[in-house]
């Protein structure tokens, strides 16, 4: 049981993905919102935060559905051709290995310069509220992690980087 | 033993579902009935929510660049391929391109000198 109450802690940051994205979704049936929200991992979400705003509405769901089957389909095509080929191509380039593993940092670089760019009406047009997220986020998600609380670093940041957000356009507000 | 071991496949894997499933349901249902409706703290969540993408992807790329910095010693190459990677996500706006950058920078200062 103790098992289980750590790995449900290291999925907590789940629980404000769909909250987020929902505003770019319209409604429909349950049966499409449980298929999604399977497919909702941190990736997808990610993704999808910086893509959706920038499209209509009424055809996100699909777009959330087909972004979820691509990352699952490709994590399993992955995982097989990795069993299948072992590890040939690490074999003859082994210094390739760490290399691979920065392409989820660079995504999530990529992913925050979108989310910057595509700052809309939502945050008041004004892109200082989101950079000031993200270094409020930053910030507490190193903190935690070092201090050894790596399960709750990325919801406890979620949720302090938006407050900083809120606060620094709230302070934008009031001086005009 | 083996029952108890697929209990805890079943318990982690319905919890970890239904975190992501129930708040999704729960926010689009309460944003179509809540037009005109709406509570003040209704308002309040919902200019909050843009910031939480951001903040998330922010907190993603912290814990995705520290693991390998654990022993305090090696912030020095993730920070170095970093620099590349941002540029180019600048000025292309690519994902791939993006990624295939920084996986080409992060290979090339790794590389025994």
């Amino acid at each position: 049981m103790v098992m289980a109450a750590i790995s449900l802690v290291l999925g907590v940051r789940h629980v404000l993905y769909g909250p987020s994205l929902a505003p770019n979704l319209r409604r429909t049936g349950a049966g499409r919102v449980a298929v999604s929200a399977f497919g909702l991992t941190d990736e997808v979400f990610a993704v999808a935060s910086a893509r959706l705003p920038r499209r209509s509405p009424g055809t996100n769901f699909g777009r959330l559905l087909g972004l979820g089957t691509g990352a699952y389909t490709s994590w399993a095509l992955g995982t097989w051709s990795g069993a299948v080929a072992g590890s040939a191509v690490l074999d003859a380039l082994p210094s390739l290995a760490p290399a691979l593993s920065f392409a989820l940092p660079a995504l999530f670089v990529a992913l925050l310069v979108t989310l910057v760019r595509s700052a809309g009406p939502a945050t008041g047009g004004a892109r200082s509220p989101v950079a000031g997220a993200i270094l409020v986020a930053a910030a507490v998600a190193a903190t935690l992690y070092v201090a050894g609380l790596e399960s709750w670093s990325v919801p406890a940041a979620g949720v302090a980087g938006s407050a900083g957000g809120l606060l620094i356009r709230w302070g934008r507000d009031n001086e005009d | 033993m083996r029952t108890e071991l697929l209990l805890l496949f079943l318990v982690v894997g319905a919890g970890n579902y239904l975190m992501r499933f129930l708040p999704l349901l729960w926010a689009l249902r309460s944003a179509s009935t809540g037009e005109g409706s709406e509570t003040a703290g209704d308002r309040r969540l919902n200019r909050l929510l843009p910031y939480v993408g951001p903040s998330v992807v922010a907190a993603l790329l912290v814990t995705s660049i520290l693991p390998e910095t654990r022993d305090g010693t090696e912030l020095l190459r993730p920070g170095l391929a970093l620099l590349p990677t941002l540029f180019i996500a600048v000025r292309s706006g690519n994902l791939g391109l993006t990624v295939l950058v920084g996986v080409l920078a992060y290979w090339l200062v790794s590389l025994p000198t």
